[in-house]
C-alpha cells in the first residue's frame, strides 16, 4: 500500500498549518475542524509536504501512515 | 498578579478593545486579517525579524523551518535524553543532601535546572548541564526574558531593557558565541561537501545558518535563540509553577486524590490541562487589523485598530468550561473546546512548543509532555508545599509569575 495523509479529527483545532503547506492535500472548510485529505495516490513532494505538515501541526492531528 | 476577568486595566493595553468571548477571540487568532500587535516597545530591542513578530509568507517559511526541532522523534529524544535525565540527577543531588530527612527546595530555580539541558539542546547551547552552567543560563534567560516582556514591568521599562540587552550580550559571550561559530563551520563543512547532511546538530541555531537568507543581519540566530530559550524555559516553569499551587490547592480539599495523583496517570493529565486552562502568561495578546473586518458577532474592528484577547476570561466560559469554570478541578469534562482552552493560542502564532508541553494529548499513542514528566517525579519524591515559607509572587511583572515557590519532599 502506498503512504498516505490522514487527520485524526478528534485532534484537528484547524490552525491551518497542514493546508498552508500542503494545499493540495488538504482542505479546510469554514476554518471548521477537522481538515479534510483530498488526495490519494500522493507524489514525492506530496508526500514531503504532508511530513512537513505533520512536524508542523501543534494538535499533532496529521499523520503520514505508509 | 491576579487580574479581573473581563478587563485588564494595565497602562499598555489602555484604550484598547478587549475581547473576552472565546469564539470571537478564536476567530481573530486564525483569522488573515489579523497580524501580531504586541511586542512593539521589546521587538526593536530584543526581537526584531524573529519568528514571534512575523506574519504572512515569512512567518510560515520560519515556522515551516523551525518545525523540524518539534518532530515527533525529536520530541521523544529531548524527553528520554535530556530532560529526564536532567529530572532525575536534580533529584539525585537533592537526595545526597537529604540524607534521611525531608529536604526544603525552591520549585522556582529546581525547575530552570531540570529543563535547561533540554531547551539548550534545542536552541543549539553546548555543555549546559546541572550546577553553575544552569544557573547562569537561567539569570540570563530572567534578565532578557523581562525585556522581551517589558511592556507588562511594573518598573521602569527603559532600566529593564538596558539590563536584558546587558544579559544577552553577556550570555552571547558566555554560552553563545562558541557553540554558534562551530555550528557555522559545520554548515560550511557540509555546503563544502565536507560532511553528510546527517552529522549536522538538529538544533535552531543549525537550522538557521543551514537556512540563512541574504537579508537577515548576523545577529539574528541570537535573537531568536533568545525568544525560543524565553518560551520554551520561563514560560514552562511558570505555567509548572502554578500547576503545583493548583494541585496542592486541590489535594486540600481532596486529600483523597494525592494517592491518584501518583497511581492514575491520567488523573494527572486532566490535571494538567486544567490548570493550563488557568494558566496566563501574558495578561492580553494583542493583534492588529490589516484591514476593517466585522467578526461572526457582528463586532467591527478597523483597518491598523489593535485588539486585545483575554485567553483568560474566554477559557473560564461558563458555556464551554461549566458553572464552576473559575475553578480548578481536574475531574473537568470538556466538549466543544480543548481541555486547555486557549493557553497555547491558536492559528498560525500558535505556540510552536506545544507538544512538548502537553505530549501526546489523546488517541491510543499518548505520552507525557515535559511538565508531566518533571511532576510525577517530584510527587514520586513525596512533594509537598512548605507550610512555613509560602510562595512569593513576582511583583516585577503582570506575568502570572512567582518569585520563589518553597516545597518540601519527604520521599526521597
Amino acid at each position: 500500500m502506498s503512504p498516505r495523509a490522514e487527520v485524526d479529527a478528534g485532534r484537528c483545532e484547524a490552525m491551518g498549518f497542514c493546508v498552508q503547506v500542503a494545499p493540495t492535500v488538504f482542505a479546510l472548510e469554514g476554518a471548521r475542524p477537522p481538515a479534510r485529505v483530498v488526495a490519494t495516490d500522493l507524489s514525492d513532494e506530496q508526500l514531503e509536504h504532508v511530513a512537513e505538515a505533520e512536524d508542523m501541526c501543534p494538535a499533532q492531528a496529521i499523520l503520514l501512515r505508509s | 498578579m491576579q487580574f479581573a476577568i473581563e478587563r485588564v486595566d494595565v497602562p499598555y493595553v489602555a484604550g484598547l478593545q478587549q475581547l473576552t468571548d472565546y469564539a470571537e477571540i478564536n476567530e481573530v487568532l486564525r483569522s488573515r486579517s489579523f497580524v501580531q500587535g504586541a511586542f512593539d516597545m521589546s521587538a526593536p530591542h530584543f526581537l526584531t525579524n524573529s519568528l514571534l513578530i512575523l506574519d504572512g509568507p515569512e512567518h510560515l517559511e520560519r515556522r515551516r523551518m523551525e518545525a523540524h526541532l518539534f518532530s515527533k522523534t525529536a520530541l521523544a529524544a529531548y524527553k528520554a535524553d535530556h530532560l529526564e535525565p536532567m529530572v532525575d540527577a536534580a533529584i539525585a543531588d537533592l537526595r545526597l543532601e537529604a540524607g534521611a530527612g525531608v529536604v526544603r527546595v525552591d520549585l522556582v530555580p529546581l525547575l530552570r535546572q531540570m529543563l535547561c539541558r533540554m531547551v539548550a539542546k534545542i536552541a543549539g547551547l553546548d555543555d549546559v548541564e546541572l550546577g553553575e552552567p544552569a544557573n547562569r543560563l537561567a539569570s540570563y534567560v530572567d534578565k532578557f526574558g523581562a525585556g522581551m516582556t517589558v511592556e507588562w514591568a511594573t518598573a521602569d521599562q527603559d532600566r529593564i531593557i538596558d539590563e536584558g540587552l546587558a544579559a544577552r550580550a553577556e550570555f552571547e559571550r558566555d554560552l553563545f558565541r562558541k557553540p554558534a561559530a562551530r555550528r557555522r563551520a559545520l554548515v560550511e563543512d557540509f555546503r563544502a561537501g565536507g560532511i553528510a547532511r546527517e552529522e549536522l546538530p538538529k538544533d535552531l541555531i543549525t537550522l538557521l545558518y543551514l537556512h540563512w537568507q541574504e537579508d537577515w543581519d548576523d545577529e539574528l540566530p541570537l535573537r531568536e535563540t533568545t525568544a525560543l530559550l524565553v518560551g520554551s524555559m520561563q514560560t514552562t516553569s511558570q505555567a509548572t509553577q502554578l500547576f503545583v499551587l493548583n494541585l496542592f490547592s486541590w489535594f486540600a480539599d481532596h486529600p483523597e486524590d494525592r494517592a491518584r495523583a501518583e497511581q492514575d496517570p491520567e488523573f494527572l493529565r486532566r490535571a494538567l490541562y486544567e490548570s493550563l486552562r488557568l494558566f496566563v502568561a501574558s495578561p492580553v495578546r494583542i493583534r492588529r487589523a490589516t484591514e476593517d473586518v466585522v467578526l461572526a458577532s457582528g463586532r467591527q474592528i478597523a483597518e491598523g485598530e489593535r485588539v486585545g484577547l483575554l485567553y483568560r476570561a474566554a477559557n473560564v466560559d461558563r458555556s464551554l468550561f461549566g458553572d464552576d469554570a473559575l475553578s480548578f478541578n481536574p475531574h473537568r469534562e470538556v466538549e466543544g473546546a480543548s481541555p486547555w482552552g486557549l493557553a497555547f493560542g491558536g492559528g498560525m502564532h500558535a505556540c510552536l512548543g506545544r507538544p512538548l508541553v502537553t505530549g501526546i494529548a489523546s488517541g491510543e499513542d499518548v505520552t507525557d509532555g515535559t511538565m508531566l514528566i518533571i511532576i510525577r517525579r517530584l510527587l514520586a519524591a513525596g512533594m509537598e508545599l512548605d507550610p512555613h515559607h509560602p510562595p512569593i509572587p513576582d511583583d516585577s511583572t503582570f506575568y502570572d509569575a512567582y518569585a520563589s515557590l518553597p516545597v518540601v519532599l519527604r520521599s526521597l
